[in-house]
């Protein structure tokens, strides 16, 4: 199959395969060597072909750039996610232990006071106790916590990204065993 | 121009890894959401075995089927109950740490079974569709029983009775004298406080501190550590008189076995031990029943006060009406005559009893030499309970105790008013200024004033340990010296191949050791003193093949 020549794209990679066959010993120009206009090659490009590459190029250059871009707040979103969820399951699993939710609260870092978790979390995460569940006779408390990730990129605001929610079970009895919180 | 497109291959290479890293990155994060999940339910599958555990291992006769699956969703937690159970009693079980060898996955945590009663139960991880995606565990629970005075825990306060609004008072100064009491003695040995709030009302200081001195003090009680504030704080006083903070944070609750009446209140830390017709596993009343059905140890009952005497046995009745030794505030209050029960301690016809109030003092005789004294160690344990006659009705006020006394005997109070019965020591030590008296004091619901020798150089050392859950006190006639008064463990109690529920045969036989004193031919001592039961447990993972 023939290749077709008229292409800009594919004019210049045809020379440059052409300039790269060409033997090192010849050069292609030069004002001492140089040939009769009658034998002389082509030298340089048309307009078309340089602009033509440019904007190939510059297509190539702004995807690189939007890429990076994209994958750098892919990553800044990651960290928040992980910092939400870890927060997160820290809760569920301080309630597990028989602390309330009221505890849960006190002991867990404010986000008044943690940067970090202010721009990684959206809203105050929450351990709501659901009541209990019975299993084959066995009573269990349930609790559902919830908490989402924020996904502004303007400190001054929040919004609201992936919202997740953990079950835990704890046993009736650490209650059962505790006087109410004074 | 070779250079420029090396630079290219290079920098196209390198923003490939970067892309390729960054989607896995994204993916990892993605996979955090499940990995929380997968966490939050194995601890809800362990607290589940846990639950499970804790309402039917200490019930009574309790029973759970094979592979009954138990889940609580998928992803969420759940298990299996393995083998199951039948009739499960862990006051009764006859396994024992030191008679398994084989069956103990303990090395990877480094749990030691202790020298107590053991049951072993394991939960499992059911079958995937069951559990989701939570990976294979086996949970292990250790059922374990042990009294707590052979454990050395020496001075055990249990929670006040309920209803009751007066404090349980071990700590008060009040007043001097004949009448007034204090709380100045010496446990060498831990001090366990149950439930804190029974020693607080409204005129008790807060923080408390134990006044007596004590070698470690715990608290078993999850109110000990509420936060953020601590309601009921409670500290204690060591033996060289200073401050002794509680050796321990909230712990796993533990239990004297189902208490009688309604409710399911096992783990609230009351004690119920002496008559519990609900629980009569750890029941001192049905010891004696169960000893004397195996042919052991017949039981005699003090329910007449008639005056009474036998060559052949080992206790006689006495009506004074000049009292040998006259009891607090005689003759006020007392008809014109003293009932007086007597026992004697080193008597090998000495029976189990249950003294009902009709008389007014018991007289427990002990050794009057030093050979005596040696020998009643040797003698078989005996258990008497002491009980009002009728609800509210007379109740024994007058204790002595005459010398000195080596033989093991449970002495159990249960009243039904806080009422006072008076301790007093008579005669003189065997040797020394020291009356030694080895016994496990049990007493429920009645108010025991500990009266000092009228000498001022002899003091009084019980041996055995005292479960109470209403006040003890010491009269403030005998002064504030701590040393006058010693609690303190014992720690050669006699064991023998006897089973503990009375089920006799060679192939439930215990065969533990405790202490070095291990006496053929004789009761158990530690088979029928009130036990506490608790759980330990453990959770590993499998491992994948």
């Amino acid at each position: 199959m023939k290749i077709p020549s008229r292409l800009p794209l594919l004019t210049v990679v045809d020379r440059c395969l052409r300039w790269f066959a060409q033997p090192p010993s010849t050069p292609r120009s030069g004002l001492n060597n140089r040939q009769p206009s009658s034998t002389a090659r082509r030298a340089g490009y048309t307009l078309i072909e340089v602009l033509a590459a440019g904007a190939i190029v510059s297509v190539g250059a702004t995807a690189m750039v939007s890429l990076s871009s994209t994958l750098m707040l892919q990553e800044e979103f990651a960290t928040r996610v992980a910092i939400t969820r870890n927060h997160q399951e820290n809760m569920a699993r301080l309630w597990q232990l028989g602390l309330s939710p009221l505890q849960i609260n006190a002991l867990m870092p404010a986000q008044a006071q943690n940067a970090l978790l202010q721009q990684a979390v959206h809203g105050t995460p929450a351990l709501v106790e659901t009541g209990l569940t019975t299993i084959n006779g066995v009573v269990m408390e349930t609790a559902r916590c919830t908490a989402a990730v924020n996904i502004s990129q303007d400190p001054r605001n929040e919004v609201e990204g992936a919202s997740f929610t953990l079950t835990a079970y704890r046993p009736r009895l650490v209650t059962d065993l505790r006087p109410p919180p004074p | 121009m070779a250079a420029a497109l090396m630079l290219m291959i290079v920098g196209g290479i390198f923003v490939s890894s970067w892309v390729t890293l960054m989607s896995t990155r994204a993916m990892q994060v993605s996979f955090l959401e499940e990995v929380c999940k997968r966490r939050v339910g194995v601890e809800s599958s362990r607290l589940l075995g846990w639950q499970l555990i804790t309402d039917r291992g200490f019930e009574r006769n309790g029973s759970k089927g094979a592979n009954e699956i138990l889940s609580l969703g998928d992803g969420l937690g759940s298990l299996s109950t393995a083998n199951g159970w039948s009739n499960l009693n862990i006051y009764t079980s006859t396994s024992t740490a030191g008679g398994m060898s084989t069956v103990f996955p303990y090395n990877h945590t480094g749990l030691r079974p202790g020298a107590s009663y053991i049951t072993v139960e394991q939960l499992t991880r059911p079958s995937y569709a069951q559990s989701g995606n939570i990976d294979n565990y086996n949970g292990w629970q250790f059922l374990k029983t042990m009294p707590p005075v052979l454990g050395g825990d020496v001075f055990c306060v249990y929670r006040k009775p309920d209803g009751v609004v007066t404090e349980l008072d071990i700590y008060r100064d009040v007043g001097s004298g004949s009448n007034g009491h204090n709380a100045n003695w010496t446990v060498e040995g831990r001090t366990v406080v149950r439930h804190p709030p029974s020693f607080f009302v409204s005129s008790t200081p807060s923080p408390l501190q134990l006044p007596f001195r004590t070698r470690a003090l715990y608290i078993q009680s999850y109110a000990a550590a509420e936060p953020p504030n601590i309601p009921y704080p409670v500290y204690g006083t060591d033996l060289d008189g200073d401050a002794l903070l509680p050796s321990n944070m909230p712990v796993v609750p533990s239990t004297t076995g189902p208490i009688g009446g309604p409710g399911d209140r096992r783990h609230h830390g009351y004690l119920d031990v002496v008559r519990n017709d609900d629980n009569p596993d750890n029941s001192l009343w049905h010891f004696q029943d169960r000893e004397a059905a195996a042919g052991r140890t017949a039981t005699v009952t003090i329910d007449v006060a008639g005056v009474f005497n036998s060559a052949t046995e080992a206790y006689w009745i006495a009506e004074q009406k000049n009292p040998t030794y006259k009891p607090p505030g005689w003759p006020s209050g007392y008809d014109d005559k003293l009932r007086v029960l007597f026992i004697k301690l080193d008597s090998s016809f000495l029976k189990n009893m249950r003294i009902y109030g009709v008389v007014d003092q018991i007289i427990f005789v002990g050794q009057s030499n030093a050979a005596a004294f040696t020998n009643a160690a040797t003698l078989k344990p005996v258990i008497i309970t002491v009980m009002p006659n009728g609800s509210r009705g007379r109740w024994v006020r007058d204790i002595r105790f005459e010398r000195e006394n080596n033989r093991r005997h449970v002495l159990a109070f249960q009243d039904d008013g806080g009422r006072p019965v008076e301790f007093s020591w008579v005669n003189n030590p065997v040797s020394g200024n020291q009356f030694r008296w080895r016994c496990v004091l049990v007493n429920e619901y009645q108010s025991i004033m500990f009266n000092m020798p009228a000498t001022l150089t002899q003091s009084v050392r019980w041996i055995g340990g005292v479960m109470t859950n209403w006040t003890i006190k010491r009269r403030a006639a005998g002064g504030t010296n701590a040393s006058r008064l010693i609690f303190a463990g014992d720690n050669r109690p006699p064991l023998t191949n006897i089973s503990p529920g009375g089920g006799g045969g060679a192939s439930d036989d215990l065969n533990i050791t405790i202490g070095n004193d291990l006496s053929s031919g004789l009761s158990s001592f530690a088979t029928f003193l009130p036990r506490d039961a608790w759980l330990e447990t453990y959770f590993l993972p499998v491992a994948p093949p």
